[in-house]
């Protein structure tokens, strides 16, 4: 059972990420001028929470960045990046048991797993129903550039977010051997 | 990690019931539009001050940089720049010629400019779409500053898109190269009426959105300038869209499609225009 104190920290890091990641991605990242890619940012960090923490918080992470994302651009519609961003989250966090955490190899298969779900969704979703973009251009202009960036973001960030996430752990069980002993 | 609240609740029944809530959530808000504001309202306090502050930082980060790579660049264009000035000048007295024309042809078209009559305020764009398939962006004025939904966006003498919804301090809008847009227009030379769509596809490819459903008698052509119409629902009539890049017969001989180049670079866009005046119904 965790203690207080560290479930509040915890709480705080996911949540500071979350918006973090979300500010950088629109505010910064997308203001480039003449960059006509961003590497989705949010993506990263639900698929790297999903992978540390398992499904459940895989599952609430990703609805709440999905929400936060839908609010501001999703349309009409409020629930459209919620609900994949969910799955992504719960998906990535089914595999999380598997493998090692700490492995170059994991975060660059589930974030290329997540992308090409997400993109999937996105497409079929959107697109496909209004019969507005061929599958190959849509490939070639949106999915491959956004791919490669993205995969570099994730390096980077899930490795942030799992030195953080283990010296959470680390100091959960500290603290928690004390009391046991 | 795995929190148990007394009833059984594995991941997989909270994915299912989540699938619901989300399912139940896209319905309500597309068939109940209003229901969404307060919503967005409450978030935009929370998000657009982090994204105001983080426009700030990345502007006094390009700042530098620029700086910096201008120091050494110095240097090096201080050479070239010696050797290019004959030829600009014979360039530069060209291109006086040149505008002088293009003026003359501006009032030929009898092209407004400005638009003395409507009630504008300037906005700067604080984030832009937060992926890649849709072409949206939030701005930093909103209900407080007295901007409603529909109401027109431009930039210098273009249409730029249409506001989506408000926030008390922040805005979306919605271009008019984004996949769901479309724009009731006409073609200024010609007075033939169409419709301007915007498409990812195309934007990608060449920059350049599509024109629908364009009468087969019309007499379009490409070059000519496409303005929004008196027909549209939300947009004022007038506002040059920009110009026609291609023309073509569709399969169905009744009716002719093309493409148009926008007038404005949606690439570069910082700030805009937002027209406070509402089409009246």
């Amino acid at each position: 059972m965790e203690k207080r104190k560290y479930l509040i920290l915890r709480i705080i890091f996911v949540v500071a990420s979350v918006l973090l990641l979300f500010t950088l991605q629109t505010a910064l990242l997308g203001r480039i001028p003449y960059l006509n890619i961003v590497p989705n940012l949010v993506l990263c960090c639900v698929s790297s929470f999903g992978i540390l923490r398992g499904r459940r918080r895989g599952l609430w992470i990703g609805f709440t960045a999905g929400l936060l994302v839908d609010i501001f651009y999703g349309g009409p519609m409020i629930g459209f990046f919620a609900l994949i961003y969910m799955y992504i989250g719960f998906l990535n966090g089914l595999f999380s048991k598997i493998v090692l955490k700490d492995m170059v190899m994991v975060p660059l298969i589930f974030v290329t797993g997540s992308e090409f779900l997400y993109h999937l969704y996105v497409y079929l979703f959107s697109y496909l129903l209004r019969r507005r973009l061929g599958f190959l251009e849509y490939v070639k202009g949106i999915m491959i550039p956004e791919f490669a960036l993205t995969i570099v973001f994730m390096l980077v960030l899930y490795g942030i977010l799992e030195s953080i996430n283990s010296r959470i752990k680390h100091a959960e069980r500290k603290g928690e051997m004390t009391i046991v002993a | 990690m795995n929190k148990l609240f007394g009833i059984e609740f594995p991941p997989r029944r909270i994915l299912f019931i989540m699938t619901i809530v989300c399912l139940a959530l896209m319905a309500v808000t597309y068939f109940m539009s209003d229901s969404a504001v307060p919503v967005r309202t409450a978030f935009g306090y929370l998000v657009v001050p982090l994204q105001t502050g983080m426009n700030f930082l990345g502007n006094q980060g390009a700042e530098a940089i620029d700086q910096r790579i201008s120091m050494n660049e110095l240097l090096e264009t201080n050479q070239k720049l010696t050797e290019e000035n004959a030829a600009l000048r014979a360039q530069l007295a060209l291109n006086e010629q040149k505008m002088h024309e293009l003026g003359e042809l501006r009032g030929l078209l009898e092209m407004k400019e400005s638009y003395p009559d409507y009630e504008m305020t300037g906005a700067t764009i604080i984030s832009s779409t937060s992926e890649n398939w849709f072409y949206r962006f939030t701005v930093n004025k909103g209900r407080l500053d007295g901007i409603e939904p529909n109401m027109v966006v431009v930039h210098g003498n273009g249409l730029v898109g249409i506001v989506t919804s408000v926030g008390d301090h922040h805005a979306a809008v919605t271009s008019i190269i984004d996949d769901t847009m479309n724009v009731a227009a006409i073609d200024l030379t010609t007075g033939s009426a169409c419709i301007v769509r915007g498409d990812t596809a195309g934007v990608m490819d060449n920059g350049t959105i599509q024109i629908r459903y364009i009468d087969n008698n019309d007499e379009i052509r490409v070059g000519d300038a496409i303005t929004t119409s008196n027909l549209s629902k939300y947009y004022l009539p007038d506002i040059l869209i920009g110009y026609v890049s291609e023309v073509e017969q569709d399969p169905n001989m009744l009716t002719k499609s093309g493409r148009l180049i926008p007038a404005v670079d949606f690439s570069t866009l910082d700030e805009v225009l937002i027209i406070k005046t509402l089409k009246e119904k």
